[in-house]
């Protein structure tokens, strides 16, 4: 693995991201509602209303205003919230440990849950099992976040009432965080009646997020593992005394996992999108819930401040991807 | 001298959804304990699918529908089902035919050889390393403890066979089927892996099988030989006596048509389709003679 | 495959393959409702009798029969409103699905055909584009065009055509090296015609697929801007409505959205299970 790789995919970013940010920004300025006037309400004076779009910057051109933000972005400030008066860094940065935490928790449970189905699905190759391995996959897969987000409220919050629906954590507790890292913050301060409620109101989120992901993973990673259980290599292995199961998770399973990375590898940022909706429907307050509020209310700077970090976290998952099947495939390494 | 692996009358199908197709037809095969045994025949003969029962990982589908295969020298409590099986295959082991998809792309050659070993033995796996590293040097690596350390990607074909072989005795085998080891290598590096599998051969007292199309590579390393064709055997004995006084038709068209510079090209004959044609008449009405 | 099953024509293998028997049945009923839904449908969906509101199914205990399924908030008849919201997703569904695809196919051809810069260009958009997360783009793209149906399905074609293009794109490379096409060129025909007349019929059950499939993925995007209050306004009825409102008052009726749910999950479902079937059916030609 060499640096120069890294820094080449490192500067391949920056045109994407800069693309992301023209295109929201071009976007946003023809928006035809008016944040300004969501804001003050009927009552205000056009004298009020100038002087907040200057405040604001809304005067300028659209060429100009562009400039000021590029500006800007370069400091690191991005700007003040419109509906919300404050700092948007500050205000994403403030929500972003909410999501972060949900999305780890999701892609963990995922990733762990798929293992699990593929070394199975390919343990019992060619006999009745696999083929309910393969129809649950088929189902599961079909199924997006968000509509697995509704079923569960449906079944284990309201039909058999055991799993909380709504917020990240019981409201009775109160908990003095530092960083917003909730979960991982309690578990190191020792105060486990927070962890136990963050995680228990992070379970559904968590699930709805993880079931599509872990279906096409598992469904790749299946079919990966079932072309190399036909190599040659394998076999050798069988006749050398390895058992069944150990021939698939120490042979196969490396092998496997580099097309089936590379395969399922753009389905994680796909889960960091779905933290919007399914954040929204369990009135989890992460960046994903904040993004439909700032869209309502037309808050531009908002809006383009989410965008831009929805964009970094996604190269941030697909450059992460690729250093792991770098890290599994020597081939790769040594060219 | 005392037989190394005793096969009776095996019969093999492959079960496809609407009929089963005879693969094997009533093989009789006596390995000798220390000798090179010739398997040859044309592809889809049946060869490799014999050395596969052998080695106990038949495709799914294949089914042995009668005959049985003993190992005298082995006797083992209630053997095929489950744990009995596993147990007894680093006594058999295999060299392949391709050296390139052989080796397992993503691991050390020296953490291949150690996992073999550790499944084999117990001990430290530094003194695995070291075991590995002898095991290379037994196929004339020039520098083990260097390719210990690297992926087969960085290896050339024959350095790849010569690890594969490494492995195949690593366990101490008493039967080693070879697979047409030679198949896909250089001609220039073909005699020397020959020469290798000859040498380590005697070394061990090593009982092989050895799977090949090529008459040549079995007058110069085979004490007996089978001819093989469509699941049946034609033709078995001492290597000498078959070259030099061929019972069978198919052995003879066999033979006449070897190259030789002895001869001109133009006397050599190819494999008569007549005699193909007859010989998968004869594997028919043999299966409809089994079925009545 | 079986050999021998391949000579038989398409459409009766397809016929003989459970999950695409499935699929169509599912989506056959959907467009039956769809287009008898002034008959089929017991009230105007739109009808309001607030004395009659929070009504449960009619089977339930203090149930109406008159409300087979039960009203909503407003008192509307909820299976009348499931009845003409099948109608909405229905639209959406095929419209979006087909400019979506008419627009990811073009450009997806044309970058894997032309290559160079062509090529670059459209891939790089793609990568952009995949950069943003999809549902939020959707929202944003809605808050841009304004409410209604219209908007709906310009958003998806804005952010769905990358799908079509992606996979289209790299087939058109696998069909570009094939012998047809430089046996074209030999017979003096222009690239472009071959891409027409030869590439894109060999593209057609690929299509196929890919449309069936972004047809369940409309119908779920359609809900999900309905459920956040962007799709359209709440006087026409559609599934995504009726799931917001159910998720406000889930405590006190849960059936307003378990209802809309299973009919979203029930078509995606079935969608899907078509797709699949017809892939089952055509993967070992477009293979060959």
């Amino acid at each position: 693995m060499s640096s120069s790789y890294l820094l080449n995919r490192l500067l391949l970013a920056v045109p994407t991201l800069a693309g992301a940010v023209t295109i929201t920004f071009v976007l946003l300025r023809v928006v035809p509602g008016d944040p300004i006037a969501m804001m003050t309400g009927p009552g205000a004076t056009e004298a009020d209303i100038a002087l907040l779009r200057a405040h604001y910057g809304l005067d300028h051109s659209l060429l100009r205003q562009f400039v000021i933000y590029l500006g800007q972005l370069m400091t690191g400030d991005l700007g003040t919230s419109i509906s919300l008066r404050q700092n948007v860094g500050e205000l994403i940065v403030g929500r972003l440990p909410v999501t972060i935490e949900l999305v780890l928790f999701a892609m963990l449970t995922a990733v762990s849950l798929a293992l699990a189905l593929a070394l199975k699905g390919t343990f019992w190759r060619g006999r009745w099992p696999e083929r309910i391995v393969d129809g649950f996959i088929g189902i599961v897969v079909a199924i997006p976040d968000f509509l697995w987000a509704l079923s569960l409220i449906l079944i284990l919050g309201v039909a058999i009432p055991v799993m909380p629906i709504f917020g990240r954590m019981d409201l009775t507790i109160s908990f003095d965080s530092w960083t917003n890292f909730y979960l991982i913050e309690s578990l190191l301060r020792g105060q486990l009646e927070v962890t136990r409620s963050v995680l228990h109101h992070m379970v559904l989120p968590a699930v709805s997020l993880a079931l599509p992901l872990m279906a096409i993973t598992a469904r790749v990673l299946k079919s990966c593992l079932n072309a190399e259980m036909n190599r040659e290599y394998v076999t050798l292995a069988r006749t050398r005394g390895f058992g069944r199961l150990r021939v698939i998770y120490s042979q196969a399973l490396r092998n496997a996992l580099v097309p089936a990375t590379a395969l399922s590898g753009v389905q994680f940022t796909f889960l960091i999108g779905g933290t919007v909706l399914v954040e929204r429907i369990f009135g989890y307050p992460g960046i994903g819930n904040m993004a439909i509020d700032a869209v309502i209310n037309r808050d531009l700077p908002l809006i383009q401040g989410l965008v831009l970090t929805f964009a970094v976290l996604f190269i941030a998952v697909n450059l992460l991807i690729d250093l792991f099947i770098t890290f599994l495939d020597p081939r790769l390494r040594h060219d | 001298m005392s037989s190394a692996l005793v096969i009776k009358n095996l019969h093999l199908t492959i079960d496809n959804p609407k009929d089963a197709v005879p693969i094997l037809r009533g093989i009789n095969l006596d390995l000798r304990a220390g000798e090179i045994h010739g398997l040859v025949g044309e592809s889809g003969a049946g060869k490799s699918m014999l050395g596969r029962v052998i080695l106990e990982i038949l495709p799914p589908r294949a089914k042995i529908t009668e005959g049985s295969i003993d190992y005298p020298t082995r006797p083992l409590p209630g053997k095929t089902k489950g744990r009995s099986a596993a147990r007894h295959r680093p006594h058999i082991s295999l060299i392949p035919q391709d050296p390139m998809t052989s080796l397992n792309p993503v691991k050390k050659i020296g953490k291949q050889m150690s996992e073999i070993l550790r499944l084999n033995q117990t001990g430290r796996a530094r003194n695995m390393l070291d075991q590995a590293e002898s095991l290379l040097r037994e196929v004339k690596i020039k520098n083990p403890a260097r390719v210990l350390q690297q992926y087969p990607h960085q290896l050339s074909g024959g350095m790849r066979q010569r690890a594969l072989i490494a492995m195949a005795f690593s366990t101490k085998p008493q039967i080693i089927i070879a697979d047409e080891p030679t198949t896909a290598l250089d001609v220039s590096v073909q005699r020397q892996v020959l020469c290798l599998i000859q040498d380590l051969q005697k070394q061990h007292g090593t009982t092989i099988l050895f799977i090949t199309h090529d008459l040549g590579v079995v007058a110069k390393i085979c004490n007996r030989v089978s001819l093989m064709h469509s699941g049946m055997i034609l033709e078995q004995g001492n290597v000498a006596e078959v070259f030099c006084t061929p019972t069978h038709a198919y052995t003879r068209s066999l033979l006449a048509a070897i190259p030789r510079y002895d001869r001109p090209l133009r006397e050599l004959t190819p494999v008569a389709e007549s005699l193909q044609l007859q010989l998968q008449r004869e594997a028919r009405a043999y299966d409809h003679q089994r079925r009545n | 495959m079986i050999e021998g099953r391949a000579d038989l024509p398409i459409t009766y293998r397809i016929l003989h393959e459970p999950r695409a028997v499935f699929g169509l049945g599912i989506l056959g009923l959907m467009i039956a409702v769809a287009l008898m839904a002034p008959w089929l449908a017991p009230h105007d969906p739109l009808e309001q009798d607030l004395l009659a509101s929070f009504l449960p199914p009619s089977w339930q205990e203090s149930g109406d029969p008159a409300f087979l399924l039960g009203t909503d908030t407003l008192g509307r008849d909820v299976a009348s409103r499931l009845i003409y919201g099948t109608r909405t997703a229905l639209i959406v569904a095929l419209v979006a699905a087909t400019l979506a695809a008419l627009l990811g196919t073009t450009l997806g051809m044309l970058a894997g055909f032309y290559g160079g810069k062509t090529d670059m260009l459209i891939s790089r958009a793609v990568d952009i584009w995949m950069s943003f997360p999809a549902v939020l783009l959707s929202i944003v793209l809605v808050a841009v065009i304004g409410a209604g149906l219209h908007a709906v399905i310009i958003a998806i074609v804005i952010i769905d055509w990358t799908r079509f293009c992606r996979v289209i794109r790299a087939e058109t490379m696998v069909q570009k090296e094939r012998d047809y096409v430089a046996s074209g060129i030999t017979i003096g025909l222009t690239r472009f015609r071959i891409l027409i007349q030869e590439v894109l019929p060999n593209l057609m059950p690929l299509l196929i697929v890919l449309l069936t499939l972004e047809m369940g993925i409309a119908i779920v995007v359609e809900t999900i801007l309905s459920f956040v209050g962007l799709s359209v306004a709440s006087d026409t009825p559609t599934w995504g409505n009726l799931i917001q409102e159910g998720r406000q008052y889930i405590h006190q009726v849960p059936w307003l959205l378990g209802l809309p749910v299973a009919c979203v999950v029930l078509s995606v479902l079935s969608l899907n299970a078509l797709g699949d079937g017809i892939k089952e059916v055509i993967d070992p030609e477009t293979r060959q």
